[in-house]
């Protein structure tokens, strides 16, 4: 028995010698194409005919057309969220990039950034595409922010949530889905991350539908002259940070609709490295030009979620394309501050210290780097920190705690 | 089970079975009680006590709708609930300053299962006749129950004191906060002077 494994084994070990080394078939050619954004993308499934035209709206009548009725309400509640992000630029800016990859569908496709930590953005079938902020600072450059909003445009140009809408409909769970989906696209005032993770599940497309989405979208922003091999690498982050967290209490919202990560990252890759395109663009400056004025309130929202092992990878990845950057920098010291592992206190330490050497580290680096040196009995050089946070920001909500703990007797 | 013992855990019930958490409420008199040897409190009016461990629960209509918590002399590695998520708490630490207690706090609550909890307005104060703090906090259970509350403390003697007034922000928070006021006020250390 034992040797017959061996021999099994071996023999696996030799097929797999054998494979030839992977050169993924062409499955898109972009090269020189100038045909419309859209229409060539018929991915064979027989879908392309049901697809959503460019400025059709669904007759009232219809069912899909009350489905419509009922989001453009969400909609209105969307406008007045307590989330909504509101900051012109930014809109402009993620507007910009939803026209450039949806083309004839451009203004059929409303985007609204909601500040909310975690990476999620969902697709509603009237059009509505939600943004999160957590989305914005995990995305490296501009072309994995259009390798997810491409998925999401394929969703709607496929008109998936209609068609999982009849799927539901003709089980007998139909009010029960419709009241979901109502909910979930109405957005509470609260950033209740845990909340819309349960809602979200109605997103499920189902396993067809996303392969679907995930070729539009890769074949939406090569097109737009980005770089394809973002589309596995973005989500390969996020199943990163999916698996580095030791709770696993709260999996990746998007995961929670979007399935088997391991799976499709091989599927992606392959498809990315089968793509024949002659522009391949990061967008990487004018993205980070946009976010990293923006990004410190939104990572400030992920530490307050206290993943500190996923904010830790996150952290981690960023830091790789700016070292230099005060407020990644500070952001991984509070994480290994707060975490308080073995080892995290000399983590800390040198995050500070790096950020407080950084260019525009935020004030607060002072105070953490005045309490971790506190903790290890350098008192000292931690009231000198705690001086030059007051320094920093005089009028800091907890000066007064601050003070005295400068004054207090060792 | 785990959801309800999560929300049972962050309302300080602990996982127990709610008839038998009943049975051992008393009602506080209106003459002073003594705290784990520590400082004295008036009560005021008439509360329903509940001991649980090293902290004290008083309630006029239920720990679920509002709540006066007393921690009494936390010690270092011991987390701030017991119950099924207590291995998934942070543990006291008595180097922690007045800003690392509220850190601690946070954390803990944020790990039993509440989200959006936030702190504000730290500041230093007397707390049974020495320096201690106080600070404000607000949070929701995962059913998007608001509650607020404040609470004041000290680390003393390597042990962390609190007393936290907490309840829904809907009524019930707003009906007994004067009086968890005049009872934080009240807080003298054991022998002292009545304020």
């Amino acid at each position: 028995m034992t040797r017959a494994r061996a021999l099994l084994f071996a023999l696996a070990l030799a097929l797999a010698a054998c494979a030839p080394p992977a050169e993924p078939p062409i499955v898109l050619d972009l090269s020189g194409a100038t045909a419309p954004l859209i229409d060539p993308y018929r991915f064979g499934e027989g879908g392309a005919t049901t697809d959503q035209r460019p400025g059709a709206r669904p007759a009232q009548e219809t069912d899909e057309g009350g489905l419509w009725m009922r989001m453009d309400r969400v909609e209105q509640d969307l406008r007045t969220s307590g989330n909504l992000v509101r900051d012109p630029e930014l809109n402009t800016y993620v507007q910009g990039l939803v026209c450039a990859l949806a083309g004839p569908y451009c203004s059929d496709i409303r985007s609204y950034v909601m500040r909310l930590p975690a990476f999620n953005a969902s697709m509603a079938p009237n059009g509505v595409m939600q943004v999160w902020t957590g989305l914005l600072v995990r995305c490296r450059d501009e072309a994995q922010l259009a390798a997810v909003i491409g998925h999401e445009i394929g969703h709607y140009v496929r008109r998936h949530s209609m068609q999982l809408w009849r799927d539901a409909r003709d089980k007998t769970d139909f009010l029960v889905f419709f009241q979901i989906a109502i909910a979930a696209a109405r957005v509470p005032f609260v950033t209740d991350v845990v909340t819309y993770g349960v809602i979200g599940s109605i997103y499920a497309f189902g396993r067809d539908a996303e392969r679907e989405a995930d070729r539009i979208g890769l074949a939406l922003m090569a097109r737009a002259g980005y770089d394809p091999a973002a589309v596995p690498a973005i989500w390969r982050q996020v199943v990163r940070e999916d698996e580095a967290d030791r709770y696993r209490a709260f999996r990746t919202i998007y995961f929670a609709t979007h399935p088997t990560p391991r799976e499709r990252l091989e599927t992606l890759d392959l498809l990315a490295r089968g793509t024949r395109t002659e522009r391949r663009e990061s967008g990487a400056e004018r993205y980070r030009a946009i976010m990293k004025p923006r990004r410190l309130d939104w990572l400030r929202d992920e530490l307050a979620l206290r993943r500190f092992d996923r904010m830790e990878i996150l952290l981690a990845t960023l830091v790789e394309d700016e070292p230099a950057a005060g407020d990644l920098r500070y952001m991984q010291g509070e994480v290994y501050r707060l975490r308080g592992d073995p080892g995290d206190e000399a983590k800390a330490l040198d995050a500070f210290r790096a950020a407080a050497a950084a260019e525009a580290p935020p004030a607060e680096t002072h105070r953490s780097l005045g309490l971790v040196l506190r903790r290890t009995g350098e008192r000292a050089a931690a009231d000198a920190a705690f001086a030059d946070y007051l320094r920093l920001k005089p009028a800091a909500e907890d000066r007064a705690m601050i003070e005295a703990l400068i004054g207090e007797a060792p | 089970m785990t959801r309800l013992g999560r929300l049972a855990l962050a309302l300080g019930f602990a996982a127990t079975p709610l008839l038998a958490a009943c049975d051992r409420y008393t009602l506080t008199e209106t003459a002073p009680v003594t705290m784990a040897d520590a400082y004295v409190v008036d009560p005021r009016i008439a509360w329903n006590r509940r001991s649980q461990g090293r902290t004290e629960i008083w309630t006029v209509d239920g720990p679920m709708l509002q709540e006066l918590r007393f921690v009494n002399g936390l010690e270092d590695g011991e987390v701030l609930f017991g119950g099924t998520d207590a291995k998934k708490l942070p543990p006291f630490s008595p180097r922690m300053t007045a800003i690392e207690v509220v850190e601690f706090f946070a954390l803990s609550f944020t790990r039993a299962g509440v989200t959006n909890f936030e702190h504000r307005a730290l500041r230093p104060t007397a707390f049974a006749g020495r320096g201690g703090f106080r600070f404000e906090f607000a949070y929701s259970l995962e059913d998007g129950l608001a509650r607020e509350g404040f609470a004041v403390g000290a680390v003393r003697d390597s042990r962390l004191y609190l007393v936290v007034y907490s309840g829904t922000q809907l009524h019930f928070f707003a009906k007994h906060k004067a009086d968890a006021e005049a009872v934080v006020a009240s807080i003298r250390p054991r022998g002292g002077p009545a304020p």
